[in-house]
């Protein structure tokens, strides 16, 4: 009797390693949608049209949410002018991470759909190298590539192919509050140790205690990376050596690190919680009108409409260390195509859609985006409707993108677990990028 | 038994706790209240001179927030008859037949909560696909019920145990079968118990995050706290408007909790265990 | 509440009539249950321990899925941030699961007692525990903010502090930070459940103590907690078992900074699985974590668990 139940145990827990080791769950049904209806898309055009009309080609398009509404506006736009293909729009949360768990879990079993979607700048080298997403060269020719700033169309070129272009832009941007400026007769920064001066002046000069000179991203996140390459790039840099080796405990990567320590520590121009900070909390001490400059994104312009400095600020490139160019990293999303999909010519088809000047344009009008296209830039009604762009094309000349690894998380992580501590002040940049370094060495990129 | 020195202290207590336990719901409630620019005041403020609505009109303009809801309701609901179907199966006759490999049942049961359920997403999301459950409440209500599965085992064997043997027995001797005895003298005396299982069963799934998100894509079929999800933005993190989202999602489990906790008590004054 | 055993065994009916034997019932309400548990969690977990003994690198397909074997064990446990990870789960775990013991009882025997407004006050203490994890962590990150936070601000309100306390980015504080965040939230939660045994517990005993001159102290610890051992037990091994696996909670709080200090090993797997796509790895660290947990919740059934 005792064996009975012991027996029945073993043969099921036998049974499901059989199963199991039998290989994964690939199966013919679609992906993450298998109950059609709840899509927000205006799709009843299709079938009730006279001629030989077939079934139109259904193309998921997942794309994070848009609180604007921008997308799902541009979404019908397209449904009704097209019979032979309807988007269904794939509404994905905004946080990159929690995309990542879902494309992980979706394209992992070999999901048909989404067809199209939207991945984070840093993912592009990630999702080919596991053969997730497809390449798109002979869906465009070098004549169409040519209307994107160079960024957008480089960001997915990997080893000879391109697998995406970016949907829209971004670019890390330095505010300023020109009213403090204004007041003392100061001039906007344009190196690291000018900001450092005008920041202890304007300091001591103000009768604010909470006041502080420069806030960015020290948290252990996406952003500690991005600004600790700004600095690099700032004074020369790269992470790349002669033979194309990552490496970051060069000298220049050192001083990076180091003026970074430098502005918390030494100058204290830079209160330590940046340490703690995303780009949120820098935001939320900015327009508490505590800080004189900040390094963020431009959403962050309109978003601080309304606030105690709407009105005190304004944008300019980031400092760099003298004798060198200032270099902001670039952001935004990238277009791409699932490779198990069905209908990728009719996803290409959507992709150029959306990035058609008069989309790019709506986006840029409708959503505060900052678009892909370059030609776009002149049109007159975007320069009057959004003169925050203006200002942006000298710094996305300049812009360069982040390294394009298969295992870009990893060499974030260890990049910002390092310069998280640095900032902390619980270790020093020469051992933190040593072993920042060990921990890269381990990825055998 | 006098409580007249203690009283005052006793009441202090009382209020203390409550204040621990809801300060930090009181916050968002307030910062839900506040306008925009009141936020992130300092020094941080309780109370707000003028209180405006609109961040709740933006929660569920937002987001269907009133279809999450009900999303979350049924799968809840769900979860929580299968659990406790399964677990009374399992409990009873753990706790009142005789056969062997008692033990070897409740350690499989509580062997599946042993496991960091993240590593189980990709089989179970596979499984599910495969058999069509992706996007209903039934693929996330089983889901849910087989992760809450060993707590209420637990929970129900260990109180059926204490329900005296011989009720039943005279139920039986009376002519009624198994299963009437069971629901007539088992359940009502065994109620706190269930009532407990019901309470913590129903707040894990409505508070489940990981399943919820991975399992329903659809934005039709979200639950609160994936809808919840869809707020912040890839930057920014709209406090007003989440909190409003939060305070507005907690309400019904703060009323399921005052309803089964009534339970609890009148199931002790039902069934009066005499010695 | 126990009758004699003896007027019992004296008492037993013929059971020939009856339709069901123990054995075929037993068999007739545990398969259900089993089957479904089998397909859930058992099927999953066999997957993943076959997953673990091949490496699966997502992001480098050339390299196939290879059969490894134990390699991918070997290599977890010279992994430095593996032990790290662990040894702040295991702290984490046993800190928290004490504490709310200790306040779980406390609020349980307040919570038992009759006063007016009883059920407002038991419905108040549930509080913390009815906010899913991901949003509380997030608030109280909010409240533990360095420049803009509750506690900082009301602290120098108040005069305690003249210099914000940087309570995240110390290793210490972020420690005690995550381990009051959790005792916060779930102490509630041991209560709901002891507080389910102690009504189980008939008011005669206390009465016939009483009576044989015990005080209300006496009583507590040699009558109320041996009642309620196997209750206290069972809040006991699910709290460690959730406490072990904790995520959420460092994720939103503290995303496992400042640096990995308070990283829990759930938060590591996740990584490992989700970020860096290593799934024979990741899935390795699972079946470590599993056979962890086992053991502790095998040491708890052992000393505490009275089978009766």
């Amino acid at each position: 009797m005792k064996k009975s139940a012991f027996v029945v145990l073993i043969v099921a827990l036998a049974l499901s390693l059989l199963v199991s080791a039998c290989g994964g769950g690939t199966s013919n049904t679609g992906g993450g949608t298998s109950n059609t209806g709840g899509a927000q898309t205006s799709d009843g055009k299709s079938n009730s049209d006279a001629g030989a009309a077939k079934e139109p080609v259904v193309i998921e398009f997942a794309a994070g949410f848009d609180p604007t509404g921008e997308v799902v506006r541009s979404i019908e736009r397209f449904n009704q002018s097209r019979q032979d293909i309807q988007i269904k729009y794939i509404e994905m949360p905004q946080v990159p991470n929690e995309q990542l768990t879902r494309y992980s879990t979706w394209f992992n079993s070999k999901s048909k759909t989404p067809d199209l979607f939207i991945m984070d700048v840093i993912w592009p080298k990630m999702f080919a190298s596991a053969g997730w997403i497809a390449p798109i060269d002979e869906y465009v020719d070098d004549e169409y590539l040519k209307r994107f700033w160079p960024a957008a169309t480089e960001v997915a070129n990997l080893d000879g192919k391109l697998y995406g272009i970016q949907y829209y832009m971004d670019v890390g941007v330095f505010f300023y509050r020109k009213d403090l400026l204004e007041k003392y007769q100061l001039s906007v920064p344009t190196t690291w140790s000018e900001m450092e001066k005008v920041s202890q002046e304007i300091m001591s000069k103000e009768n604010n205690p909470n006041l502080v000179g420069y806030v960015f991203q020290g948290a252990k996140i996406e952003g500690a990376t991005i600004n600790w390459l700004e600095f690099l790039w700032g004074m020369g840099g790269d992470v790349f050596d002669a033979d194309g080796k990552l490496k970051v405990d060069t000298p220049e990567g050192i001083e990076a690190l180091k003026t970074m320590q430098r502005l918390v520590h030494e100058s204290k121009v830079s209160p330590i919680s940046v340490a703690a900070s995303n780009p949120n909390d820098n935001q939320i001490v900015f327009s508490n009108g505590n800080a004189i400059f900040m390094r963020n994104w431009p959403s962050y312009y309109a978003a601080m409409k309304g606030t105690d400095v709407d009105g005190k600020y304004d944008i300019a490139p980031l400092p760099h260390t003298e004798g060198f160019e200032s270099h902001a990293s670039t952001g935004g999303w990238v277009l791409a195509i699932n490779s198990n999909s069905k209908y990728k010519k009719e996803a290409a088809e959507v992709m150029k859609w959306i990035l058609s000047d008069s989309e790019q344009k709506s986006i840029a009008i409708n959503a505060s985006k900052i678009p892909s296209v370059r030609q776009v830039f002149s049109d007159p009604e975007l320069i009057s409707n959004q003169p925050l762009l203006e200002k942006l094309q000298p710094m996305l000349e300049q812009a360069k993108s982040r390294p394009a690894l298969r295992a870009y998380e990893q060499f974030s992580r260890a990049v910002q677990t390092e310069v998280n501590l640095v900032l902390n002040g619980q270790k020093e940049p020469e051992q933190a990028l040593k072993d920042a370094q060990t921990e890269i060495d381990k990825m055998n990129e | 038994m006098s409580f007249s020195v203690r009283k005052p202290l006793f009441f202090l207590t009382v209020v203390g706790l409550i204040v621990l336990s809801f300060f930090p719901l009181y916050w968002l409630f307030i910062s839900s209240l506040k306008p925009k620019n009141e936020l992130f005041s300092m020094p941080p403020k309780w109370f707000t001179l003028r209180p405006t609505l609109d961040h709740y009109v933006a929660a569920f303009t937002q987001q269907p927030l009133d279809q999450y809801y009900g999303n979350s309701l049924i799968v809840a609901v769900l979860t929580l008859v299968i659990s406790l179907t399964f677990a009374c199966m399992i409990a009873y006759a753990v706790a009142r037949l005789k056969f062997s490999g008692k033990s070897a049942v409740l350690l499989l049961v509580i062997a599946t909560s042993m496991f960091p359920p993240m590593t189980m997403v990709l089989p179970i999301f596979v499984g599910l696909r495969d058999v069509g459950l992706l996007n209903t409440f039934l693929g996330l209500g089983l889901t849910h019920a087989a992760f809450s599965l060993p707590m209420v085992v637990w929970i129900l064997s260990a109180l059926f145990k204490e329900v005296p043997q011989e009720l039943e027995e005279a139920a039986l001797i009376d002519g009624y079968n198994r299963l009437q005895a069971f629901f007539r003298i088992m359940l009502p005396l065994a109620a706190p118990a269930m009532a407990t299982a019901s309470i913590l069963v129903f707040v894990n799934s409505w508070n489940e995050f990981l399943f919820a998100f991975t399992l329903m894509s659809e934005a039709s079929m979200r639950t609160l706290p994936v809808g919840i999800m869809m707020f912040p933005g890839e930057y920014e993190f709209p406090w007003s408007t989440i909190s409003a989202a939060i305070v507005v999602s907690v309400v019904p489990l703060v009323l399921v909790i005052l309803f089964f906790q009534k339970r609890v008590v009148q199931g002790l004054t039902n069934g009066a265990v005499k010695g | 509440m126990r009758p004699t055993s003896q007027a019992l065994h004296a008492y037993k009916p013929v059971r020939k009539s009856r339709r069901w034997s123990d054995k075929s019932l037993a068999l007739l309400l545990i398969t259900p249950p089993v089957v479904f548990l089998l397909l859930f969690t058992l099927y999953p977990i066999a997957r993943v321990f076959w997953m673990s003994l091949h490496q699966i690198v997502v992001t480098q397909p050339w390299l196939g899925t290879p059969f490894i074997g134990l390699e991918n064990y070997k290599q977890a446990f010279q992994d430095a941030r593996f032990w790290n990870s662990t040894w702040f789960t295991l702290a984490f775990a046993f800190i928290t699961v004490l504490f709310e013991i200790v306040f779980g009882l406390f609020l349980a025997v307040i919570a038992n007692k009759t006063f007016p407004f009883r059920g407002l006050v038991r419905a108040a203490i549930l509080f913390p525990w009815a906010l899913p994890t991901v949003t509380n962590a997030l608030t109280w990150r909010w409240m533990f903010n360095t420049d803009y936070g509750l506690f900082n601000g009301m602290m120098m309100e108040f005069g305690w502090i003249d210099k914000p306390i940087n309570w995240l980015g110390d290793s210490t504080l972020a420690f005690i930070a995550v381990c009051t965040v959790a005792i916060w939230k779930t102490a509630s939660f041991m209560a709901i459940i002891i507080l389910g045994g102690l009504q189980s517990i008939p008011g005669d005993i206390y009465e016939a103590a009483n009576i044989d001159g015990a005080n209300r102290v006496q009583a507590f610890f040699l009558l109320t907690l041996p009642l309620l051992r196997n209750v206290i037990m069972v809040a006991l091994v699910l709290r460690t078992l959730h406490a072990l696996q904790a995520f959420d909670l460092m994720y939103g709080l503290t995303q496992g900074g400042p640096g990995n200090s308070t990283e829990s090993l759930p938060m590591y797997i996740h990584t490992k699985a989700f970020i860096d796509m290593d799934w024979g790895y990741g899935s390795a660290l699972g079946i470590i974590m599993f056979v962890l947990i086992f053991a502790i919740s095998a040491i708890y059934v052992k000393f505490l668990y009275d089978p009766d």
